[in-house]
């Protein structure tokens, strides 16, 4: 792994931007895995060129045998009478089955240009959405949640990429859901623990129990644990709180008199001017 | 006296829990929405009494979708209802001229909230 410093001369106060900048290898190994991903619909289409080439071909070859052009030219003279047999012409009937031959090699080229036209559309509309789906849903399936599967694609394939993505969310949300349960919880048992150390008579709280507590709060950390294991999405867990990893978009909010109760607040006409 | 509340919350679990949460307690869905985008065009064509908002979603954020509904509607009544710690973002809810930031811990506050409104 590359990483470039830009670094401009500006003394104390440079800013440095690391860059990600994979080397050949690299390259090399991310194209071979794109290649082994796409590799059975590339052989599946090569298949159907080569099928498609190989009836055409073998058409045109049996029409360009001589001992054909005889047959058909004895055929059509068999339908005369003898004394016009030999007025016929035989050049006629070659011309004629050369002409078909040409027809067929170019409709075999239009057929095999038309056959690359939808192999590359196939790959580019259907297989790089899904490529692209399928290495977002695996970083999903390792815990990232962060992660967004694109949707910019056929319809069909877009319907799936945005339920991949609800799948995320509910289970992000329930995760963040747990976890501020958990929190909650733990802050009881602070204070429950706070209320008995401070009895002066420590006999009021058998050791099973305390023990017990402890017990408690272990399962909950272990919980905690596994939740923040999870990247999630714009979100992050920290100091016991849930807060933004981005700011969400309300840098433009101006300062407002404190006014908060029970969770509702008197609107302040002056906020949205 | 119930009334009509659109949700906007990128969870469809959520969503439901907020329904089912909402008609327990008299009011009708107008409508739901799956991101801040799609809930600012909700508002526009249903005209909803209330809109219940998630702070975190994809496309577009509750604030900003908030925000874009109250420059539509400066009576529009918005309840933030999000996981994000309400000390800390309760004040920018209330800034951007909501109604209040409940917890989704204490869903069920959200009911309250409309009643006094």
């Amino acid at each position: 792994m590359n990483i470039v410093e830009n670094t401009t001369a500006c003394g104390d106060e440079c800013e440095k931007s690391a860059r990600y900048v994979p080397n050949h290898q690299e390259k090399m190994m991310k194209r071979f895995r794109v290649f082994k991903r796409r590799r059975k619909s590339l052989v599946y289409f090569s298949l159907l060129v080569l099928l498609t080439f190989s009836v055409g071909m073998a058409f045109i070859f049996r029409v360009d045998k001589g001992h054909l052009h005889v047959r058909i030219s004895e055929v059509i003279a068999s339908q005369f009478p003898d004394h016009e047999k030999n007025l016929f012409d035989t050049r006629e009937v070659i011309q004629i089955l050369e002409k078909i031959q040409h027809h067929m090699m170019l409709v075999m080229f239009i057929v095999f240009l038309c056959v690359t036209a939808v192999m590359f559309v196939f790959i580019r509309n259907i297989v790089r959405p899904l490529d692209k789906m399928s290495v977002a849903a695996k970083r999903m399936a390792d815990g990232h949640l962060d992660e967004t599967v694109p949707t910019q694609a056929p319809y069909e394939i877009c319907v799936v990429g945005e339920l991949i993505n609800d799948l995320a969310a509910n289970l992000q949300e329930i995760l963040l859901h747990v976890w501020n349960h958990a929190q909650h919880t733990m802050v009881l048992l602070d204070q429950i623990s706070k209320k008995t150390r401070s009895q002066s008579d420590t006999s009021l709280m058998p050791t099973e129990i305390v023990a017990d507590f402890e017990c408690v709060r272990q399962d909950i950390e272990k919980m905690q644990a596994m939740v923040e294991a999870f990247e999630f999405y714009n979100i992050k867990l920290e100091k016991g709180k849930v807060v933004a990893s981005e700011n969400p978009r309300h840098s433009d909010l101006k300062a407002a008199p404190s006014n908060l109760s029970a969770g509702g607040f008197q609107r302040q006409g002056n906020y949205n001017q | 006296m119930g009334k009509r509340i659109l949700i906007v919350d990128d969870s469809s679990i959520m969503r439901n829990m907020i329904k089912k949460i909402l008609e327990a307690g008299g009011h009708t869905i107008a409508g739901e929405a799956k991101n801040g985008k799609e809930g600012v065009d909700l508002y526009k064509s249903l005209q909803p009494d209330m809109v219940t908002m998630d702070v975190t979603m994809r496309e577009m954020d509750g604030f900003a979708s908030a925000r874009e509904i109250i420059k539509y509607d400066d009576d529009a009544q918005i309840i933030f209802l999000s996981n994000l710690d309400k000390e800390k973002y309760g004040e920018d809810a209330k800034r951007i001229g909501a109604k209040g930031y409940v917890g989704k811990r204490e869903s069920r506050e959200i009911l309250t909230l409309i009643e006094n409104s």
